[in-house]
């Protein structure tokens, strides 16, 4: 099966949701994070999520500081802040929300 | 304070970009390093770390969209562009902004000018309420004769009674320059002041309030109240250094103690408005009782009532006046009649009509200057066609070239603006400081915000304009073509260089006009300045005295005058001195004159009239025409008048006037003498009727002294201030004008228009030529390769030369034929400021098509001859 295209957005609420779990991390390993729990079936550049890193740090939705990580390496680590976590919750609300009425007027899929 | 911080990312490019870099950098080691862990070799592992993480550049770019301004950022590198584009090509750079500074600036100044006088409400509250009332003949308006201008004080207290579109009259008398005050006994030099005699409600009328006190109470504007000077702003800035006290304190005018009571805000200048080229410094009220049955002495103003509009004022107005020729008989004998106009229409009409002309003209010069940079603009499109057909291959669309060269032109507009203003400010400055410049409001002109968006706006129009054709022609053509084709040696289509040679005929026309509008002006300035003034104006001088109470009888003042007369003559040097009570040019009133045999009046009319000491029209340079001049046996016999050749052919036609009898006003005396006529009020106005009559047979408290001396009578200031001093410490000897002031002032706002007009042909003339030396330069550059040819088989030098010759006379030509035309039309808007010449005037306009047309051929040989001197080798070297 071909890897899926993310929809327009979607990759900001990925992101907020990966560091809300995380807790503070790098560019590096929120993409690692975002591929394993796919299972490997989103198509990510992963060179495009630091647009979505620095789109959310302008909003003040994460925090962005240069650290030291586990294996000695400088790395700029990203955390979510309160306003990102109030922000995530009403966003991921809206998803479940708008995936629960698509989801009602496709139908019940199809077990083949 | 999101969109701050995205501009602040926009400013902060380079260390965002490095930023970004290292983290990217670092997140390809971090999963090399897990690939590596994860048993893959090492150059692998990074190989598909890059891939994993994609095109770096790409992610630059999204992340430089996402946390910046997108538009803004390519506005910026399109600004960036244009300016190292213009950096680059310094020359095209500096006349293009030197051009356009020059039109911008022209243009920021007259329109600063006429914002001011024009457009602007006057600096008062509810201007478009205040009126102005003029006297005048109500058979035949239209004259200028001051006391035909003002208004009786009791034809006024009438209007007020009865009028109820027009809430309030007030006004001035406007005889002011006669009545300076004597400021002394302070200490300081003694001062001469001019003073203006206001009624109280005129400042509450206009809506301004004082900086300091109050203006006038009912209880000062009363026979023998007490008395009460207002100061204006300047004056107690000056001589009482800004004192902030000085409500209540006494100060000495004319020998008479007045309290100051007030002082005028510092954005009213009372000269500006009213009297323009005069510094009025104190007001003193005026008193109606006392004046009510005096002459024509009060300039009226009015307020409209709310709602009511001119044209119902004047229909009521004039019912008032018809009603008073039956009911009031003491009116009988006066001419008076209200001619009600907006008082910003009476401020200003003195120099709209040269304004209007001087902003088209400035337009004019804006449209040349247009025209000229659109031609440069598109010389250097051709040569640019290259770099535009490789952007455009490389996948730039039209809109976004056309945006990058309209930003190449709206940065060297702004250049251009920058240039300009600062040549604007520099002239309003200069304008502004300048003594020979007479207009009205000109106090409030500057380089305001007003000014500064229109120039602006102006500045953009400018830019869309030079802009546009030039971006179209480039961005037309297939950039395939360009590409292979080398741009040097390349001929710009036919299409182009008719183009081009559009844009200069235009730009000949619209030089031809403004140059035989300013011939005409220069040519009306010279006949005026030829104008027969009746008196020499060179080697004379006057002071002003002013006989205070101390001279408590008016014998005292005469023997004041006779005294300061001797002692002057006695100064080596001093040819003759007399005594004026007005001077030409200066001060103006007038009296009813007749026969007196003409006991109906069927011969009277208004006339000049002067008070002079013997010896005047000897030291004014005054021709006597038959009879005889005053002399000092005359002032203790019978009453003596001498009349001007107007006045002696219109009182008796055709007899001899000298032997006569005539009544001036009230007096009744024996004609002596007929002299020449005399510019008294205008030097482009007609003498009219004029009478002198004799001091001390008719006393004058207040006059000048007019001294004829050998040599530069201001050479002799000192001897004459000492002079005075010695006769009396206390007169104020503020200045010893030359009488040739008086003449400048009269023609310096025609001077003024005609130089700016001037100025403004001038720069038309030398762009215009500039278009021809350019189109001709251009085309011979990109032409040489064919002439070398050309000449290489054997083509006359001479030939050469003629060919392109023609072309900019055809040029030349063409333009100076749609000039010509175009000025018959113009020149029709600018009649009333013309004197002595028709706006058809041949001379001027042969003259200045000559000049134009030589002017022209000089600038397109001088490119041709370089054509022709071509050397075939070169030229066929550089071209292959």
């Amino acid at each position: 099966m071909p890897k899926l295209d993310l929809l327009p957005g979607t990759l900001d609420l990925l992101v907020l949701r990966t560091l809300d779990t995380l807790g503070a991390q790098h560019g590096y390993g929120v993409a690692r994070r975002i591929e394993q729990v796919s299972g490997n079936q989103v198509m990510l550049n992963q060179g495009t999520i630091y647009a979505s890193l620095v789109r959310l740090t302008q909003q003040k939705l994460i925090a962005a500081e240069w650290g030291v990580s586990d294996n000695n390496r400088r790395a700029k680590f990203y955390e979510i802040t309160e306003r990102g976590q109030k922000q995530l919750a009403e966003e991921s609300d809206a998803w479940w929300r708008l995936a629960d009425v698509i989801g009602a007027v496709l139908g019940p899929q199809d077990a083949d | 304070m999101l969109w701050l911080r995205k501009l602040l990312a926009v400013v902060r490019k380079r260390p965002l970009d490095d930023d970004l870099a290292a983290e990217l950098e670092i997140h390809i080691e971090m999963l090399t390093d897990d690939k590596v862990a994860a048993g893959m070799s090492r150059t692998q592992a990074r190989r598909e770390a890059r891939i994993a993480v994609g095109n770096l550049s790409v992610a630059h770019e999204l992340h430089r969209e996402a946390r910046g301004l997108p538009t803004l950022e390519s506005v910026l590198q399109d600004l960036k562009y244009a300016f190292r584009n213009l950096r680059r090509d310094y020359g095209f750079t500096f006349v293009a902004v030197a051009i356009l500074g020059i039109g911008i600036g022209a243009n920021a100044t007259v329109f600063s000018l006429v914002d001011a006088l024009l457009l602007s409400p006057l600096p008062f509250e509810e201007p478009d309420r205040l009126i102005w009332i003029e006297n005048g003949d109500r058979e035949n308006p239209g004259s200028t004769n001051p006391s035909a201008l003002a208004s009786r004080v009791l034809t006024m207290q009438h209007w007020q009674a009865s009028s109820g579109l027009i809430h309030e009259f007030g006004g001035y008398s406007p005889f002011f320059t006669r009545g300076s005050w004597a400021l002394t006994g302070d200490g300081q030099e003694p001062e001469r002041l001019v003073g203006v005699r206001v009624t109280d409600n005129l400042f509450p009328m206009l809506g301004i309030e004082p900086h300091l006190g109050r203006f006038f109470e009912p209880g000062e504007v009363v026979p023998d109240g007490p008395p009460a000077v207002i100061l204006s702003h300047g004056l107690w800035e000056r001589r009482f250094e800004s004192d902030s006290s000085i409500v209540g304190r006494m100060i000495d005018l004319n020998d008479n103690d007045w309290t100051v009571v007030g002082v005028t805000p510092p954005d009213f200048d009372f000269g500006s408005v009213f009297e323009p080229g005069y510094n009025v410094q104190v007001f003193i009220p005026a008193v109606l009782d006392n004046m009510t049955f005096w002459g024509n002495t009060m300039s009226v103003v009015g307020r409209l009532a709310p709602g009511a509009t001119i044209p119902a004022a004047q229909a009521e107005l004039n019912a008032i006046n018809l009603r008073l020729d039956d009911e009031e008989p003491e009116l009988d004998g006066w001419t008076y009649w209200g001619f009600v106009s907006p008082l910003s229409h009476h401020v200003s009409k003195s120099v709209s009509g040269a304004l209007w002309l001087l902003w088209g003209a400035v337009g004019m010069v804006l449209l040349i200057v247009c025209a000229n940079l659109s031609n440069l603009m598109l010389v250097r499109g051709v040569s640019r066609r290259r770099e535009m057909a490789v952007r455009s291959a490389l996948g730039a669309g039209r809109s976004r070239l056309v945006r990058q060269l309209v930003t190449e032109s709206l940065l060297l507009a702004g250049l251009g603006v920058a240039v300009g203003l600062g040549l604007a400010i520099g002239a309003m400055r200069w304008i502004g400081q300048s003594q020979g410049v007479v207009l009205p409001l000109l106090d409030r002109a500057g380089i305001d915000v007003t000014a500064f968006l229109f120039t602006a706006g102006l500045a953009v129009a400018v830019a869309l304009l030079i802009g546009a054709l030039p971006a179209i022609q480039v961005t037309r053509r297939d950039p395939f073509a360009d590409l292979g084709t080398s741009t040097r040696g390349a001929t710009g289509s036919r299409a182009q260089s008719l183009t081009r040679s559009s844009l200069v005929v235009v730009e000949v026309a619209l030089a031809c006009t403004l140059l035989i509008g300013a011939g005409l002006l220069i040519r009306s300035f010279g006949q005026i300045l030829d104008v027969e003034l009746g008196f020499e104006p060179t080697g004379r001088a006057s002071f002003q005295v002013n006989a205070g109470s101390r001279y408590a009888d008016i014998t005292d003042v005469v023997a004041l005058q006779r005294q300061l007369r001797d002692r002057l003559m006695e100064i080596p040097g001093v040819e003759s001195v007399a005594l004026t009570d007005n001077l030409p040019l200066d001060g103006n009133r007038s009296w009813g004159l007749r026969p007196a045999e003409d006991t109906e009046g069927e011969l009277s009319g208004s006339a000049y009239v002067r008070l002079v000491g013997d010896g005047y029209f000897a030291t004014m340079g005054i021709p006597v025409l038959s009879g005889r001049a005053f002399s000092a046996d005359d002032a203790d016999g019978d009453p003596v008048i001498i009349i001007n050749e107007t006045a002696a052919k219109a009182l008796w036609p055709g007899k001899e006037a000298v032997g006569q009898y005539a009544v001036g006003g009230q007096n009744e005396a024996r004609v002596i003498g007929v002299v020449a006529d005399v510019r008294h009020n205008a030097m482009d106005e007609a003498s009219g009727r004029e009478m002198y009559f004799l001091v001390p047979q008719l006393p004058v408290r207040s006059s000048s002294f007019v001294v004829r001396t050998a040599g530069n009578p201001q050479a002799m200031t000192g001897q004459v201030r000492n002079a005075v001093r010695e006769v009396d410490p206390l007169i104020p000897f503020t200045d010893f004008r030359p009488i040739e002031q008086l003449v400048d002032r009269a023609v310096s706002s025609r001077r003024f228009f005609m130089g700016m007009l001037t100025g403004f042909a001038g720069i038309a003339l030398l762009l215009a030529s500039l278009g021809i030396y350019g189109v001709i330069s251009y085309s011979v550059g990109q032409r040489r390769g064919e002439i070398g040819i050309r000449l290489a088989l054997g083509a006359q030098p001479g030939n050469v030369l003629m060919e392109e010759v023609r072309r900019g006379a055809l040029m030349a030509g063409i333009g100076l034929a749609l000039g010509l035309a175009s000025a018959l039309l113009a020149t029709q808007l600018m009649a009333s400021q013309l004197y002595g010449v028709g706006a058809t005037d041949p001379v001027t306009y042969l003259g200045m098509g000559f000049m134009l047309l030589a002017v022209a051929m000089l600038a397109g040989f001088i490119p041709a001859q370089r054509a022709a001197r071509t050397n075939p080798t070169t030229a066929l070297r550089d071209a292959s």
